[in-house]
């Protein structure tokens, strides 16, 4: 033990000695390193504790050596001054010159030592600047510029959108397809490869029982894999043998993650079977790790879409009224994305069968693949590389603010910089320790900025962006190679200006006449990036603070129900049509169909329960339209919206919601199948069909049917999936009186706990049918809350950029203030002899900190208006102008300006005239 | 002649040395006695004022080492050069005039101070 210390305490102190001038290293190099043995020994013999803290003492000992400036003669500097060896000819210059890279850095390193606290504000300044960046590259490194995993060539994949213009509406772009596009598809010239899939988080239920648990599917075509060019970690993918639509094989590829976890990442796995949503499957390949398809999202398990198109529609290979698959293609070589829209069109429209006549005319295009499903870039894409320029405001005024506080300290620095211009150093070589110094401590603000990129870029992953797999550690190679890149350009920046204006021959002269600095005011250079940065910090908390807003916007809007006292389960049995008996077969569907009111009237009696109904179709969760004809119209006016939407609901429906009705009623156990059809529209499409009377007793026809059902209420406007919508068409019709839709979902409003709620209610529905493997039981909110999240990733983040950017500013101006009384204590000296109060010194320290601040404010206000236009997208219902924010961020400015201000205050009320006259 | 005063971990040295050569680590040692644990230097804070020393002429490097029994092989000894003693008297004489002159005075006329 004893030996590993000594030896470890030597490395370390033989490592920092080369930080001393090499002539001392020479001489005394080894008489230091065999003290400190001797010391440590003689310290072990008294205990390991005593060895340790000697063992410390002489590591610190060696860099206290370095401090002492005094400590050096006249002829250790000699050995080191600049400019003074003999410069060799030819090749000889080479090695000279990284003899002189080599000294810099060590005096450099010297320097910094020298000076812990300086040195620290420095580092923890740039350190923040450079990891939020690092963060924010890569966050967004992930999203837009990396993109998906085990892709080849991504750059010649692409999705499909297309892009039509329902009458009435706004052109619609999306990047939903059926079957039927993807077929139309495969003979196109311009494609080397076409394939469709989909992605459904929680879409299938893994195992039975008590430990079943829903995990994210994929469903694809086989021909998804050989486009993306994936290699299997285990096993291989589904063929297209296997993919049949005639004859789908029960296979499946599962993912990376659920193989480490479900199957303990055991190699025999090929070949063992996987249930899923209570059928068994064979697993015949495991996905390579990272691999999410082309998208983001982590994918557990890959299914044949043979397997799964049924059960969205029927006939769904031929169906051209379903749209629920992606698109991805392979560009071939040479091909053009022009050349591709165009082809694709064309196929498309000589073969669309549809009922839908605005697609007759719809365009295909293809887009880059790091775009979002649709096509188009996610919220969350954007707002991420919004978040990448704001920190990079961030950046530029921790550069600010090192400039600032170098500049200060040189001036207490001109002294040696001018002996060493006085005694023959080039201006160039001073230029070049000085700029050494500067990348030394930049580099070191990045090193400590990869800690603060880890957490930063942690925190955001879990809490901001769960959607999306991070294949990749928070901080991996790309993000340390831009680290530096970034710690390199900081360390320019920052030394270049102080380094130029340190080292002009001026200087010189002023060192021999003796004049003070600081003849004017603040000097400009400084003033002025005092204001930059308090226009910088104006900018970002206004950017906050917008975010802020639209999220409180957001939380308090009406959806027209209230998701967070909804509680809806849907019951998963296996499959009817595997009755073989069709007597039989009918007697199930019919006891399943009686299943729901009997349930209903237990849980209406249970006390937890405040009301319960039934509803195919449910905002946010599952949506329904129908054709309607209204007598007397021969066309009916479509909205931005949609619509009409359709609901088929029971009796409480809208006391287990919570959506209002304004006029009329709601329905009553008497409007069932079989009673006189009727409905309840929402306010909008009272206003739309009958703007001038009163829609209680006007009647429609729905569908097929012939009747015309009488309205007997309007109920208010609910949102039907989005946060953000136009106003649309919709309607509701009691349960009984549909056709051709099925599949209720139970609905609870719960009184009290919901959660509490929803467990004994899941447990009430199993016990009743045991034919039911599962119920999937969701609060409403659930669904919503997702929806939320770029407003909540932008408030947030910006929030905490604002607030960093706040410090790092309040504490430029601190410093420039308090360097400014440092110097010109003479010149307070003279006003306090000429009869100034301290209280008037102390005044004039306040204004100038405040006129900086308001002049910062003034400037950064009119950079938000002027970038208002870019940033309206991103709010929700609030002005870029809101003057609310801009009130709030002037206030918090002026007042934090007037904290950093109060100190360096202080002190130059506290200023002896006498000893700040004193000539030096 | 020294335009500046030496520190006193320098004094000390001189002042040890003056006595008899002595090696590094008898040095410090030294040092550490004679001013009762007040001044400890660390290795290389010795070193780097023996340095100075040396560039200043001060200590020179001894030439003889001691009898075999009581030489340390590994060590370099050093002893003090003429120039040392002039200058240690010197700076002795200087701090001893310090102390005296910081002294408070004896004459009632002291209370009134500037």
């Amino acid at each position: 033990m004893l030996a590993i210390l000594i030896t470890a305490c030597r490395s370390v102190v033989g490592v920092l000695l080369l930080f001393h001038a090499r002539a001392f290293r020479r001489q005394f190099q080894a008489d230091i390193l065999n003290d400190v043995t001797d010391d440590i020994r003689r310290a072990a013999a008294a205990g390991a504790w005593p060895a340790l803290r000697t063992a410390a003492a002489a590591a610190g000992d060696v860099v206290s050596g370095l401090r002492s400036a005094h400590g050096t003669t006249a002829a250790d500097a000699g050995r080191t001054i600049p400019g003074m060896t003999a410069e060799p000819a030819g090749a000889g210059r080479a090695r000279v010159w990284i003899l002189d890279a080599w000294r810099d850095v060590r005096l450099s390193i010297r320097g910094v030592l020298r000076e812990p606290a300086f040195s620290a504000s420095i580092i923890i300044t740039l350190a923040l600047g450079i990891g939020v960046n690092a963060a924010m590259f890569g966050v967004v490194d992930r999203l837009l510029l990396g993109g998906p995993e085990h892709v080849r060539e991504p750059e010649r994949v692409r999705r499909l959108q297309i892009a039509f213009q329902p009458a009435g509406r706004d052109l619609q772009r999306t990047g939903a397809f059926g079957y039927t596009t993807y077929k139309t598809l495969q003979p196109a010239t311009a494609f080397d490869a076409v394939a469709a899939y989909s992605i459904t988080e929680n879409g299938v239920l893994l195992g039975s029982g008590i430990e079943a648990r829903r995990i994210n599917r994929g469903e694809a075509t086989a021909d998804l894999f050989t486009l993306l060019g994936v290699v299997p970690a285990l096993g291989r993918f589904y063929t297209g043998s296997e993919d049949d639509p005639a004859a789908p094989q029960r296979v499946v590829v599962i993912g990376y993650g659920l193989w480490q976890r479900d199957f303990a990442g055991r190699r025999d796995v090929v070949g063992q079977s996987i249930t899923l949503d209570n059928a068994t499957y064979s697993i015949v390949g495991v996905a390579p790790k990272g691999f999410t398809g082309p998208d983001l999202m982590r994918v557990d398990v890959w299914m044949p879409e043979s397997l799964l198109g049924r059960t969205r529609v029927t006939n769904w290979t031929r169906a051209w009224n379903a749209w629920w698959l992606s698109i991805v293609v392979r560009l071939k070589p040479g091909v053009t994305p022009e050349a591709a829209d165009a082809e694709a069109t064309a196929l498309f429209r000589g073969a669309f069968a549809g009922s839908d006549s605005s697609r007759t005319k719809a365009t295909l295009s293809v887009q880059p693949l790091v775009h979002g499903t649709d096509g188009v870039e996610s919220m969350e894409s954007r707002v991420s590389t919004w978040l990448w320029i704001v920190a990079g405001i961030v950046l530029l005024i921790a550069c600010a603010n090192v400039v600032n506080l170098v500049l200060a300290h040189q001036i207490g620095q001109r002294r040696d910089v001018a002996v060493r211009l006085a005694i023959g150093a080039s201006r160039g070589r001073v230029i070049r320790l000085l700029v050494t110094e500067a990348l030394t401590l930049a580099l070191a603000g990045g090193a400590a900025g990869l800690a603060v990129a880890y957490g930063v870029a942690t925190f955001m992953r879990r809490w901001l962006i769960p959607g999306v797999e991070w294949s990749r550690p928070p901080v991996d190679v790309r993000v340390l190679v831009v680290s530096i890149v970034i710690s390199v350009i900081a360390g320019l920046l920052v030394g270049l200006v102080p380094a130029w204006r340190a080292s002009s021959p001026a200087l010189v002269a002023f060192l021999k006449s003796g004049i003070r600095e600081g003849g004017g005011r603040v000097g400009r250079t400084r003033a002025a990036l005092t204001m930059a940065q308090a226009a910088l910090s104006a900018l970002l908390l206004v950017g906050s603070g917008l975010f802020v807003v639209s999220l409180a916007h957001i939380r308090a809007m009406d959806l027209g129900l209230q998701p967070d006292r909804v509680l809806t389960f849907s019951v998963l049995r296996s499959s009817v049509n595997a009755i073989a008996d069709p007597a039989e077969r009918q007697r199930e569907r019919e006891r399943r169909v009686a299943f729901y009111p009997d349930v209903l009237d237990r849980l209406r009696q249970r006390p937890d329960v405040e009301a319960a109904s039934l509803a195919i179709g449910l905002p946010f969760s599952v949506g329904f339209g129908d054709d309607i004809r209204v007598p007397g119209r021969d066309t009916l006016p479509q909205l931005k919206g949609g619509g009409p939407y359709l609901y088929v609901v029971s009796a409480d429906y809208f006391k287990t919601v919570g959506t209002r009705i304004v006029r009329g009623r709601a329905f009553t156990p008497g409007d069932r199948a079989g009673s006189a059809p009727v409905a309840i529209v929402n306010e909008t499409m009272a206003a739309t069909l009958w703007p001038t009377e009163d829609a209680i007793g006007k009647c429609f026809s729905i569908g097929q049917s012939p009747a015309c059902a009488e309205i007997v209420g309007v109920a208010v406007d609910t949102h039907q999936a989005r946060l953000r919508e136009d106003a649309a068409m919709a309607f509701y019709i009691p349960l009984g009186q549909e056709q051709g839709f099925s599949g209720p979902q139970l609905l609870v409003r719960p009184r009290g706990d919901a959660g509490n709620t929803l467990t004994e209610v899941r447990r009430l529905l199993m016990s009743l049918d045991p034919t039911i493997f599962f119920v999937n039981a969701v609060i409403l909110q659930d669904r919503v809350d997702p929806l939320m999240r770029p407003w909540q990733l932008g408030a947030t983040m910006f929030s905490l950029m604002g607030v960093l950017a706040l410090i790092v500013a309040s504490l430029g101006l601190y410093s420039v203030l308090s360097y400014l009384v440092t110097q010109r204590g003479h010149e307070i000296g003279v006003r306090m002899a000429l009869g100034a109060r301290p209280a008037d010194i102390a005044r004039l320290v306040v204004r100038e900190g405040l006129t900086l601040t308001i002049g910062g404010i003034i400037a950064g206000f009119v950079l938000a208006i002027a970038a208002s236009g870019f940033v309206e997208p991103l709010l929700f219902d609030t002005s870029p102008r809101e003057p609310l924010v801009f009130g709030s961020v002037a206030a918090l400015l002026v007042a934090t300006a007037a904290l950093a201000t109060l100190r360096p205050a202080g002190r130059a009320r506290r200023v002896n005239p006498v000893d700040a006259m004193r000539v030096e | 002649m020294l335009t500046r005063s030496l520190s006193p971990v320098a004094v000390l040295v001189l002042s040890s040395l003056a006595e008899a050569p002595r090696h590094g680590y008898s040095l410090k040692k030294d040092v550490k006695d004679r001013s009762g644990g007040d001044v400890s230097p660390g290795a290389t804070s010795l070193y780097r004022t023996v340095w100075q020393l040396l560039d200043l002429g001060l200590i020179a490097e001894c030439r003889e080492r001691p009898a075999p029994e009581h030489d340390d092989s590994r060590r370099r000894y050093f002893q003090i050069t003429t120039t040392g003693r002039r200058t240690l008297a010197a700076e002795l004489s200087r701090l001893e005039r310090l102390v005296v002159a910081a002294r408070p005075r004896r004459h009632a006329a002291s209370k009134s101070r500037p």
